[in-house]
Order: structure tokens, then C-alpha cells, then sequence
């Protein structure tokens, strides 16, 4: 039913972007031309956090590929799957707590554990509990705002997190992930 | 991807001209801990600074008096509440994941902000 609707609007998408992309593009450049500061100052955070973000890439997606290749299904399935339960949780949790990278990287490492048979409410613990207790972060964290101020906001957003991600689960739906695949495979 | 990498880019350098430190410092400074709070949140939640910027910049505003309540809703909302990434995310779990996460995340942040006020007796 769907079908004959999607494509148009993602070609509809991609025409958008890409006009966004080249006047931005020709915004900076005309900044630099003409030494406009404001542009140039939005040309300068362009480049600083490309910089910042795409050295993150290639090792976070080596790891997705090495994952998708070693991990076996049924090892996903069983710390992050429908069987898993509140144990599915903590493991989210602990699974966050090792990663390095910001939001954008974990995306798509949330996306190949779902591929892999992870269940909804487990994902959104883990992609909420990124966001709160990568240790690298957390030890930057304490040592500007102090010890208190982190293990506060761990007591407080974990266990939030959880409950948040358990509510979300039932308004998505358990099968919102499937029926996500479902409709990209259709496209 | 790439295209809505660009975009996020493109959002996150427009964001970042006009909410310089300078002018988080501002409005996270005021005296008023709800506007703080408030202001707070929704800067937290339209920008994406990474680590090494938030923390020394939260300390360097804590000193300068700017509350831990405040504080706690800026770094949580930056941590977890991203509308600038709001086109990545989409892509990979679809519009409505993508907007109930970010409300349930921007709860979040208030709630720990909450928190950390009582504990530090700002709140109350």
C-alpha cells in the first residue's frame, strides 16, 4: 500500500538535502570570499566538528562489522532478546558503560544489535544509558563537577532509564523493530 | 547516512554561532533557577558539544556560581536529548522511536536535574 508513496518522498527527501547541502555550501564559501565573520565562524564549526566526528568513524564502524561477522545471533539473543527480561536491561547498561563513542556512532551500533536479535526495550537502555555512563566520559565528569554531582546522576537516571525504556516499549509496541525492517527491505 | 550526517553537521554549526559559550553562560547564569533550568534544557537539547567542551565548561560556569541544578539539566539534555541528530536517528529507527525517545530523555533530564538540586539543597 505503501509502496507507491515511499520512494517518491525520499527522492522529495534527498532533493531537499540536497539543495540544503549546496546553499550552505555556497554561504560558507561566499564567506571566506568576502571575510563575512558570521559565516566564516559557521564554516570554522563545520570543519571542527567533522574533524571531531569522522575520526570517530572508522573505528566504531570496524567494530559494527567485526561484530555482525563474530557475534553470533544467538548470543545477542540471549543477553538482549524477548528472553532476556530485566537481566537484558543490566546488560544494556553494562554494554554502555564500555563504550567510548558519542550518540552519532552509537546509532548505528544499536542498529546491528538490533539486527541481531536484540528486543526494543533493550535497545533503548542501552542507547538512553550511552548517553549517561560511557567511563571514559564519567571520569572527565567527576573530575570538573566532582565525585557527588556523577553519582547522583547515575543513582537518578539509570534506574529512569530502565522504567523509561520498559514504557516505551509497550507504547512502540514489541514489534516496531520488525515491522522497521520490514518496511526498509520493502523500499 | 552521509547525506543526514551532513545535515547534522550543517544544524550543529548554525546552533553553535548563534549559542556561543558566551551566551550559554548567560542564560544559564540567571538567578531564576526555573528560567536557568528551563534554559538549560532546551539548550542542552538543540546542541551537541562534545565532552571535552561541556565539562570544563560546566565547571568553569559552576564556579562562577551558575547552580548544580542547572548544570545537571544542561549536561544531561546535551547527553541525551539530541534534536540536531534528530535526521540520523530517524534514518535508523524511524520517526516515531526517534520522537518518543527524545521526549522520554528530555523528562529524564529534568528529573535528574531535580534530583541533584535536593541533594545539593538548592531545591526546597
Amino acid at each position: 500500500m505503501n509502496n507507491t508513496s515511499e520512494p517518491k518522498k525520499t527522492l522529495k527527501d534527498k532533493k531537499g538535502t540536497m539543495a540544503l547541502v549546496v546553499v550552505y555550501a555556497l554561504f560558507v564559501a561566499f564567506s571566506f570570499i568576502f571575510r563575512f565573520e558570521s559565516g566564516m565562524k559557521i564554516g570554522e564549526n563545520f570543519g571542527f566538528f567533522s574533524v571531531d566526528i569522522l575520526k570517530m568513524f572508522p573505528p566504531a564502524f570496524i567494530l559494527v562489522g567485526l561484530f555482525m561477522v563474530w557475534v553470533d545471533r544467538k548470543t545477542v539473543e540471549k543477553f538482549f532478546g524477548e528472553a532476556s527480561g530485566f537481566k537484558g536491561h543490566l546488560a544494556a547498561i553494562l554494554l554502555a558503560c564500555t563504550t567510548l563513542y558519542p550518540f552519532i556512532v552509537v546509532l548505528p551500533m544499536a542498529a546491528a544489535l538490533a539486527k541481531k536479535g536484540a528486543r526494543l526495550g533493550t535497545l533503548l537502555t542501552f542507547i538512553g544509558a550511552t548517553a549517561v555512563c560511557r567511563i571514559p566520559m564519567t571520569i572527565f565528569e567527576a573530575s570538573f563537577l566532582g565525585i557527588k554531582f556523577t553519582a547522583v546522576r547515575y543513582i537518578v537516571s539509570l534506574p529512569l532509564i530502565i522504567i523509561g525504556s520498559i514504557i516505551m516499549e509497550k507504547i512502540l509496541g514489541k514489534d516496531y523493530l520488525k515491522k522497521l525492517t520490514q518496511d526498509e527491505s520493502k523500499a | 547516512m552521509l547525506p543526514m550526517l551532513l545535515v547534522t553537521l550543517i544544524l550543529v554549526s548554525v546552533v553553535l554561532f548563534f549559542l556561543p559559550d558566551e551566551v550559554i553562560a548567560k542564560y544559564l547564569g540567571t538567578s531564576d533557577l526555573l528560567i536557568g533550568v528551563a534554559a538549560a534544557a532546551l539548550i542542552g537539547s538543540v546542541s551537541l558539544l562534545p565532552g571535552f567542551i561541556t565539562f570544563p565548561l560546566s565547571g568553569l560556569l559552576i564556579e562562577q556560581g551558575v547552580s548544580y541544578t542547572v548544570i545537571g539539566a544542561f549536561t544531561t539534555s546535551l547527553m541525551m536529548v539530541g534534536i540536531v541528530t534528530f535526521p540520523i536517528e530517524r534514518k535508523y529507527f524511524g520517526t516515531k522511536m526517534t520522537v518518543v525517545r527524545n521526549i522520554a530523555a528530555f523528562i529524564t533530564a529534568l528529573a535528574v536535574s531535580m534530583a541533584i538540586g535536593l541533594v545539593y539543597r538548592e531545591l526546597l
